[in-house]
């Protein structure tokens, strides 16, 4: 029963600091998609306007009118939806591999088996440090994760100039 | 003469010097009698939180039934979660509310009105 309850701990630690260091890259990588597919859906909308511009006695007015609703409405959307509000980030995508290579042959011996659970214990206690080290080198840097535009922007108003609207 | 006029500047100084320093803290232990409490967001009612549990397990990959979670749905019983599934579940909790729960109260937590019983008693929970 005290081995259940040690292993159960252990695998809970795991998943925490899994969950924990995940969730942070998943939500850049989501922002980024919706930034993507926003700029994506956008020219498709350009486009069709322009077509319907070069052409207004086509056939496929109709068609047109609602294709370009229906962008819009999508544009929408994804502009008004938050990916950090999303309740799936709050799992770990590969818990059943992880399972299978935790528990597949889990010893029954029982100075192994504590050998085990305390190896697994220091691989949450990494990933879960690996987090705060990354969100500190970060902090103390904050130039690294600056695009370059907004890194042209902030050099310019160092020595009193602005980079000009395009 | 002189040299007792410039001693007893000195002293006059000491004297307003160490006034000065005593007047900040005065004026600190003032301040921090006002509002010794901290305030924290109490935004939180029961029904909130069992929407939000209940969309937390509605978006658990493993629930079997993941219609009909209602707020007194079994993790166990009614969506057949092992005891490890169970544990990612109170993780995911954990992670929605921003809490950290303790082992020992989430050994007893085994279906959605336990959780939201926890979560509604924990202050801390956002």
């Amino acid at each position: 029963m005290s081995n259940k309850q040690h292993v159960l701990t252990t695998y809970k630690q795991l998943i925490r600091a899994l969950v924990k260091s995940s969730k942070r890259a998943k939500i850049t990588q989501m922002k980024e998609d919706h930034k993507r597919e926003i700029a994506l859906l956008t020219y498709r909308k350009i486009g069709l306007v322009r077509q319907q511009a070069s052409d207004p006695t086509s056939s496929s007015k109709g068609q047109n009118v609602h294709q370009l609703h229906d962008l819009t409405k999508r544009i929408q959307m994804l502009k008004s939806s938050d990916p950090s509000q999303r309740k799936d980030l709050h799992f770990y995508d590969n818990s059943s591999r992880l399972r299978q290579t935790i528990f597949q042959d889990l010893p029954s011996d029982e100075s192994v088996l504590s050998k085990r659970l305390q190896h697994l214990s220091d691989l949450s206690g990494f990933v879960k440090n690996q987090l705060e080290y990354e969100q500190l080198v970060e902090r103390y840097n904050p130039g690294l994760k600056m695009d370059q535009e907004e890194k042209v922007k902030r050099t310019a108003a160092r020595v009193g100039l602005q980079v000009p609207d395009l | 003469m002189f040299s007792s006029l410039l001693r007893g500047s000195t002293i006059a100084l000491r004297t307003a010097s160490a006034r000065s320093a005593l007047r900040p803290v005065a004026a600190i232990s003032r301040t921090s009698l006002v509002s010794p409490l901290r305030a924290y967001s109490t935004g939180l009612n029961r029904d909130d939180i069992s929407a939000r549990v209940i969309d937390v397990v509605k978006a658990f990959d493993k629930t079997t039934a993941s219609a009909q979670v209602t707020a007194d749905t079994h993790f166990a019983k009614d969506l057949g979660l092992d005891s490890l599934d169970t544990v990612e579940l109170l993780v995911a909790i954990e992670e929605e509310f921003d809490v950290e729960i303790p082992d020992k109260v989430a050994d007893e937590i085994k279906s959605v009105a336990e959780a939201v019983q926890y979560i509604a008693s924990n202050p801390e929970a956002n």
